[in-house]
């Protein structure tokens, strides 16, 4: 309630170069869950095959079994949102022993409150901007992750959201913590309806790292992009940090932005730690009338921490996409360095691409380096592979693919094909 | 030219495929639409 009451008196943020519809707040749901849910069920077996179905059309398999006997590739536990509730985790018990938490917040909650009322909102606080209070006041479910000290996590995790019901936000919630010498690498993909209305995903993920501990997430966003004429899909607007807490501590976020009719999304890195580390690999691709301004904050407040940007944007159709980062140093982070490189690549000539970079270095010893690109995809390029006989739109895949491969390698590796594949899908008819 | 007018044909028609836009039928409970539905707890 006190975060609602925040929210009430704050303004939609308008700094960002996107052109947003007013949005009508009394015209959501802000809580829907499949009824088959209502008691939490406490096996796979005990999920509504609906449910299961859903998911394996998405190519997201539930199944444990199906999973340790190697019908699948890989083995991957996942926590499956759907609308406001989480509907099911997998490898629960596996991880169990290893001593890694991984279940809903909303269970952890009950389970472990000591964790959760210690580090939720720790980061992000509800105060921070008018969408993070408004996803404290009104979310209800999402991953908690807690890995203990001196722990790699076995496997792999993931969560994978997914809005179904018609007029309804999502607005989950994401904790982990990563205790000293602790590892963990975590994915979240996504993906929604095709409707004629816009919804909205109002999200956020608070990431703690100890002392020499470290976090991957990363994320494969494909929420429903809104058609041709711009209309439908999702407003993705997206408030993720990580707080790197202990020294030598180091985390990373790699995206890969497809998907959302607007996306407005930072994820950010805060390196307390001395010799911290934070690391964000970017790919955005826009096409029609998406709307991206998306980007990066890395703070440095420890000595000699480190940080590395790279931004890919790739823009198409008629969208417009705006790299937007702020690297800063403290008066305390003697030795701080970082590292920007920021290319964007034009396809056609009625899309836009921005870079808007803030750097402010609040000691003399700070050392920051940036640079960005502009290029285009030309009639040349396409024709010198043409030439090779491929096709055009091999032709564009294998030059976007070079344009993004330092992005894509950082993704795990079963996922960095579906990326891959993914960017190939979005640019599909981009070219001539 | 020609390969820009065939650009924007491509592009157009790559809406409509987006694999992912299915609808689960399910039977679903909502709260209360709009913020008083936040408000009495959902």
């Amino acid at each position: 309630m006190k975060a609602y009451r925040y929210w009430l008196d704050m303004e939609a943020p308008d700094w960002a170069k996107l052109n947003i519809p007013e949005i009508d707040y009394q015209d959501s749901y802000y809580y829907s869950a499949p009824k088959s849910a209502e008691n939490r069920p406490e096996t796979i077996d005990d999920v509504d095959p609906a449910l299961i179905e859903t998911y394996n059309k998405l190519g997201i398999p539930l199944h444990e079994q199906e999973m340790l006997a190697g019908v699948k590739q890989r083995t991957v536990a996942v926590d499956v949102v759907f609308d406001s509730v989480s509907v099911a985790t997998t490898f629960r018990d596996k991880l169990a022993e290893a001593g890694v938490i991984f279940m809903p917040i909303s269970e952890a909650v009950e389970k472990h409150p000591e964790l959760v009322k210690k580090y939720l909102g720790s980061v992000v606080p509800h105060t921070d901007n008018y969408f993070a209070a408004l996803n404290s006041a009104v979310f209800t479910d999402g991953s908690f992750v807690y890995v203990p000290k001196d722990v790699t996590c076995p496997m792999e995790l993931s969560t994978y959201f997914r809005i179904n019901a018609e007029n309804t936000g999502q607005f989950e919630r994401t904790l982990i913590v990563v205790e000293d010498r602790g590892y963990v690498s975590y994915l979240e993909g996504c993906t929604a309806p095709q409707r004629d209305e816009n919804q909205l995903h109002a999200a956020v993920v608070e990431l703690v790292a100890m002392e020499d501990s470290e976090i991957k997430y990363s994320t494969v966003q494909n929420w429903f992009p809104g058609d041709k004429d711009g209309k439908g899909g999702i407003y993705n607007f997206v408030t993720k940090r990580a707080k790197c807490q202990g020294a030598r501590s180091k985390v990373s976020w790699t995206q890969v932005e497809t998907g959302s009719a607007i996306t407005w999304k930072y994820p950010s890195c805060v390196l307390l730690g001395e010799e911290s580390q934070g690391e964000f690999y970017s790919v955005a691709i826009t096409n029609n009338l998406q709307q991206a301004d998306t980007g990066t904050k890395m703070i440095h407040v420890g000595k000699n921490s480190r940080s590395r940007i790279i931004a890919k944007g790739i823009s198409a159709g008629r969208s417009d996409q705006t790299y937007r980062g702020l690297v800063k140093s403290t008066r305390t982070a003697k030795g701080a360095r970082n590292f920007t490189q920021c290319d964007s690549l034009l396809i056609g000539d009625r899309c836009g691409a921005h870079t808007v970079p803030y750097i402010e270095a609040g000691n003399a010893s700070s050392m920051f380096e940036h640079e960005a690109t502009t290029s285009k995809v030309s009639d040349d390029q396409l024709f010198y592979c043409r030439q090779r006989g491929m096709d055009e739109e091999e032709a564009l895949a294998l030059i976007v693919n070079g344009f993004v491969k330092d992005v894509l390698q950082e993704l795990p590796m079963e996922f960095a094909v579906e990326a891959q594949k993914l960017v190939a899908i979005s640019l599909e008819g981009s070219v001539g | 030219m020609v390969a820009e007018a065939e650009t924007i044909e491509k592009v157009s028609a790559l809406a409509e495929k987006y694999k992912y836009g299915f609808v689960t039928d399910i039977e679903t409970e909502s709260a209360p639409k709009g913020r008083s539905g936040c408000s009495n707890g959902a």
